[in-house]
């Protein structure tokens, strides 16, 4: 059964969240009076960049394995979501959850390192700040919950929200989550990281073809947990009971979310660092609040 | 019985220290060193793993001083004999790691710097091998002496003579604070022991016992690196040579943890109350969490590659304070016995990962050092092509500092966290102690990333780079595979640890499949799992998947130069320079770690000179010497009839000699 909802929960992951993020592109483009590409153009685009020319910038190994290394990262992240009830969950709680994802973020950053590439590098320093102001508000939302639970397994958090109801602290830690949800996914206004127009992608600045196809997918596959885990802890509501179709109504709640999130990035100028990180230190005074009615029992 | 193994291993030791000190070349001094340290590691080995695993105190008399009270015996009790583990272990790979890399120190002397190092080893190992308060102070002193020479091993260097002697100061300062304690207590039981000094802590009033507990407190934080009177620290290590920074910061700061394992779990449990147990625990736990904020910030600002190490090693300690703070405030609690306990785990887990991959690092730094000259990260780039091996092995350190998944460090930070949120639930600031460790641990992956990604990743910067000696990437090579090792089966180690911590092991976790851990969510603990066995598989198989979808596009691959936004650059020209990585978030955490400049007192000056042995031992012996030989050359000035002058003066003397026999 484990093995069965892990691997469903990771091929729905990878092959969704494209899906997920051609709705988005038609959203903005809708917004920007554009007719917009095709529904389906981010396949396109992974499937055609699979073919294209490979080329190597350097002989690092780094630099050739960690786009798959992210990808794997980011997949066991997606299997260790407990979505609906399934999920590896019995194997790793959520710290391993958060460092999965923090494993697959380090090999971008390495990846960049290695290209020698000075935009990349740049990409790759922003790309750490942002985890260092984002991550706190998504860790302190998650421990909320946990308290609340008293455990810090997934599936338990998960449950406990069902059973016991919306809470204040539960429902003020969501907020904070959805709050920080535009800069986890990597979008505008704090695509600062990535920044086309300004240090030319970052990151994957010197990566190509093939590899490219990867990164691409696994930032969208980083996308779609964050938003999956969001919808699973804080807002399990519907609840529905039979696995498959639980794994569809999160996934409706997800696309919800990415529809919203594509409404702010077309609206959105990007943020410079510093004020980005004074944004998110505002938002973490509502993920301690969280935390804080957590701890006296609301 | 076992205890005499021990006593044999010093013996080894101290006859190690005068066999390398006679021997000239650095590489015969090495390996002479290396055959001691290593014996000496086997016999404690043996000792250590037979204590952790009979659980009993293996006890050697040695010598008594029955007018004091005191006696000098080798006595390892389980918690001993894990550290007794760690210190040899370490110690015998970074001398295996010195014979390569102390060929940069070829104008020094190699009797001296071997001679002292063992001598160092003897007075880690006896600090943690007696059970008197006297002979305690000794061996710490004998530890703090040895290192400080150690440190001060460059003399040509101001900036490390400057450092030993800030470090000198500081220690003494705190171990002065042990002092009073041990003679307090020793008036007040008239012995030395540590069982009687415990009744004796029970025995006084409230306030003494905790005036007492707070000297105790300031010496084994200094001694720890814990933030802000740990400051000798970030200008020592960096200055030591490489295998001896290794030491100090893998083993050395160690101790200040051991000592306060000693006093606040050994012995205050016995003698305190709950409500002081409770207080020690939550001041422990907070300048753990304290100091592993500033060191962590800190270190994302440093260029120097020792240096941010140094910070980095403030900043773990910090975590490992916090564990024992929690394992103190609640040990002995008729409910949360098992959030105790998880603190200690994790507590002692992270002490020897710490060990690990600190040296680890600090032996990479050493590394980069030795093949390019400098430690400035700004000058260095692209030495994975130089030292693959050493590079690789730097990769596993950097992940395990960071405590990605899968390695080592991961495992004790995830056994830290779960004790802070459980104690959290009882007591709330525990869980703010949590929220900030795991901030801090983000900011770990930031300069761990930046350690290694500007020195081994991108580009050569430049001037030349040598690759490194096969004894250095054998030693690094080694720590690193003791690192992904423990990572990947936590729980064989944590049951190492757990012989300490008296075998609770089975409440906290319940052993699953392969290996895995969970937390039965009981006792106030609060339920998690990790299971790195399985989800390394699944991350390999991700991985597969991942690179066939690649393969199945069949791309050509074509080698091309960087693009640099369509301008020509000279790599160098445009590299991305460690001192302008994070900028912006580094300057919001500017003001965080005070400069503290050592006063100018007189006193210190004459301290100095007293401690600087060229000026009163070796250059008047020296000098001596030089005026013997001065003046035995003069009679060699060349001249026939002065040699044949000395040559009938000499028979004279002869004949009147043998006349005298003969009669």
């Amino acid at each position: 059964m484990f093995v069965t909802t892990a691997i469903i929960n990771g091929a729905v992951a990878l092959l969704v969240a494209p899906l997920f993020d051609g709705a988005a592109r038609k959203v903005k483009a809708i917004i920007h009076s554009r007719k917009g590409p095709p529904i389906i153009q981010t396949y396109i685009d992974i499937l055609k960049l699979l073919g294209k020319e490979d080329l190597r910038c350097t002989a690092s190994t780094i630099f050739r394995f960690a786009p798959a290394a992210a990808l794997a990262s980011f997949l066991v992240v997606a299997a260790l979501t407990p979505i609906g009830a399934g999920g590896a969950g019995q194997y790793g709680d959520v710290i391993a959850w958060i460092y999965f994802l923090t494993l697959g973020a380090g090999a971008i950053i390495l990846m960049a390192s290695a290209s020698g590439n000075p935009f990349s590098s740049a990409g790759a320093a922003r790309e750490i700040m942002m985890l260092l102001s984002v991550e706190p508000i998504v860790v302190i939302a998650l421990i909320t919950a946990a308290v609340k639970s008293q455990s810090l397994r997934l599936a338990d958090m998960a449950g406990s929200n069902i059973a016991a109801g919306p809470s204040v602290s539960m429902v003020t830690a969501g907020v904070a989550f959805f709050l920080a949800l535009q800069a986890t996914m990597g979008k505008l206004p704090f695509d600062i990281a990535e920044a086309e127009s300004e240090i030319v992608d970052g990151p994957l600045m010197e990566q190509s073809g093939p590899n490219l196809a990867l990164l691409k997918a696994a930032l969208l596959v980083r996308q779609l947990v964050y938003a999956l885990l969001l919808v699973t802890l804080f807002c399990p509501w519907p609840v529905v009971a039979p696995w498959p179709v639980a794994l569809v109504a999160a996934l409706v709640k997800v696309l919800i979310l990415f529809v919203i999130a594509a409404v702010i990035e077309a609206v959105s100028p990007r943020m410079r660092i510093d004020k980005a990180m004074s944004y998110m230190g505002r938002i973490l005074f509502v993920s301690l609040a969280a935390l804080a009615f957590a701890v006296i029992g609301v | 019985m076992i205890g005499i193994y021990v006593e044999i291993a010093f013996v080894l030791l101290l006859l190690g220290a005068l066999a390398a000190g006679v021997v000239r070349s650095w590489k015969a001094a090495g390996w002479t060193a290396t055959v001691f340290v290593g014996a000496a590691t086997v016999l404690a080995w043996i000792a250590g793993v037979g204590v952790l695993t009979s659980g009993r105190t293996a006890h050697a008399f040695i010598a008594g001083l029955p007018r004091f009270g005191s006696e000098l015996a080798v006595s390892v009790d389980p918690l001993g004999a894990l550290f007794l583990l760690i210190i040899t272990g370490v110690s015998l790979i970074s001398t295996i790691y010195s014979i390569g890399y102390m060929c940069l120190y070829r104008h020094e002397s190699p009797g001296k710097f071997y001679a002292l190092l063992q001598v160092f080893l003897v007075g880690m190992m006896g600090v943690v091998c007696v059970a008197d308060w006297l002979f305690f102070i000794v061996a710490w002193e004998l530890m703090t002496l040895a290192s400080y020479f150690l440190v001060t091993f460059e003399r040509s260097d101001p900036a490390a003579v400057r450092a030993g002697f800030k470090y000198f100061v500081m220690t003494h300062v705190a171990t002065a604070g042990l002092l009073v304690t041990a003679v307090v207590l020793w008036h007040a039981t008239g012995s030395f022991s540590f069982q009687e000094h415990a009744t004796g802590l029970a025995q006084m009033g409230a306030g003494l016992r905790n005036l007492l507990l707070a000297l105790y407190l300031i010496a084994f934080a200094t001694k720890a690196g814990i933030f802000p009177v740990g400051d000798w620290l970030p200008d020592a290590h960096p200055a030591a040579p490489s295998g001896v920074s290794a030491i100090l910061s893998g083993v050395m700061i160690k101790l200040g943890a051991y000592g306060v394992l000693r006093v606040f779990w050994g012995t205050l449990p016995g003698a305190g109350t709950r409500g002081e147990l409770m207080t020690w625990g939550v001041i422990i736990a907070a300048v753990g969490t304290l100091s592993a904020f500033v060191g962590g910030v800190t270190a994302m600002r440093q260029n120097d590659a020792k240096r941010l190490l140094a910070f980095s090693s403030i900043s773990q300690t910090g975590y490992i304070f916090l564990g024992l703070g929690i394992g103190v405030a609640f040990w002995g609690h008729p409910t949360l016995g098992v959030v105790a306990l998880l603190g200690l785990l994790g507590a002692g887990f992270h002490i020897l990962n710490d060990a690990t991959y600190k040296s680890l690092l600090f032996m990479t730094a050493g590394s980069i050092l030795f093949s390019t000259g400098t430690r400035d990260l700004n000058k260095v780039g692209g030495l994975s092509s130089v030292m693959p091996i050493a590079s690789a092995a730097g990769l596993i350190g950097a992940l395990s500092l960071a405590g990605l998944p899968l390695t080592n460090g991961f495992a004790s930070k995830w056994v830290i966290y779960q004790a802070s949120i459980s104690a959290g639930l009882r007591f709330a600031p525990f869980v703010i102690a949590a929220v900030v460790a795991f901030f801090v641990s983000l900011s770990t992956l930031a300069y761990a990333l930046k350690f290694y990604g500007t020195a081994f990743l991108g580009s050569p910067a430049k001037g030349e780079a040598v690759p490194i000696p096969a004894t250095m990437t054998a030693a690094q090579a080694v720590l690193a595979l003791v690192c992904l090792a423990a990572g990947l089966c936590p729980f064989w180690v944590l049951g190492v640890v757990d012989r300490v911590f008296g075998g609770g092991l089975g409440q906290a976790f319940a052993v699953g499949h392969a290996g895995g851990m969970s937390t039965i969510a009981s006792g106030g603990a609060i339920g998690a799992v990790w299971s790195p066995i399985v989800l390394f598989g699944g991350l390999l198989v991700c991985f597969a998947v991942a690179e066939l979808i690649r393969a199945s596009g069949r791309a050509r691959v074509r080698a091309v130069p960087n693009w640099f936004g369509g301008e020509e650059h000279p790599a160098d020209e445009v590299r991305y320079r460690a001192s302008g990585i994070y900028s912006p978030f580094n300057q919001v955490f500017e003001k965080v770690y005070p400069h503290v400049p050592i006063p100018r007192w007189p006193g210190l000056a004459r301290l100095r000179s007293v401690l600087n042995l060229d000026s009163w031992l070796y250059d008047p012996i020296v000098h001596a010497g030089g005026k013997a030989v001065d003046k035995v050359s003069r009679s060699h000035v060349g001249i026939p009839q002065l040699y044949m002058v000395w040559q009938v003066a000499g028979m004279v003397v002869v004949l009147a000699v043998l006349i005298w026999i003969v009669k």
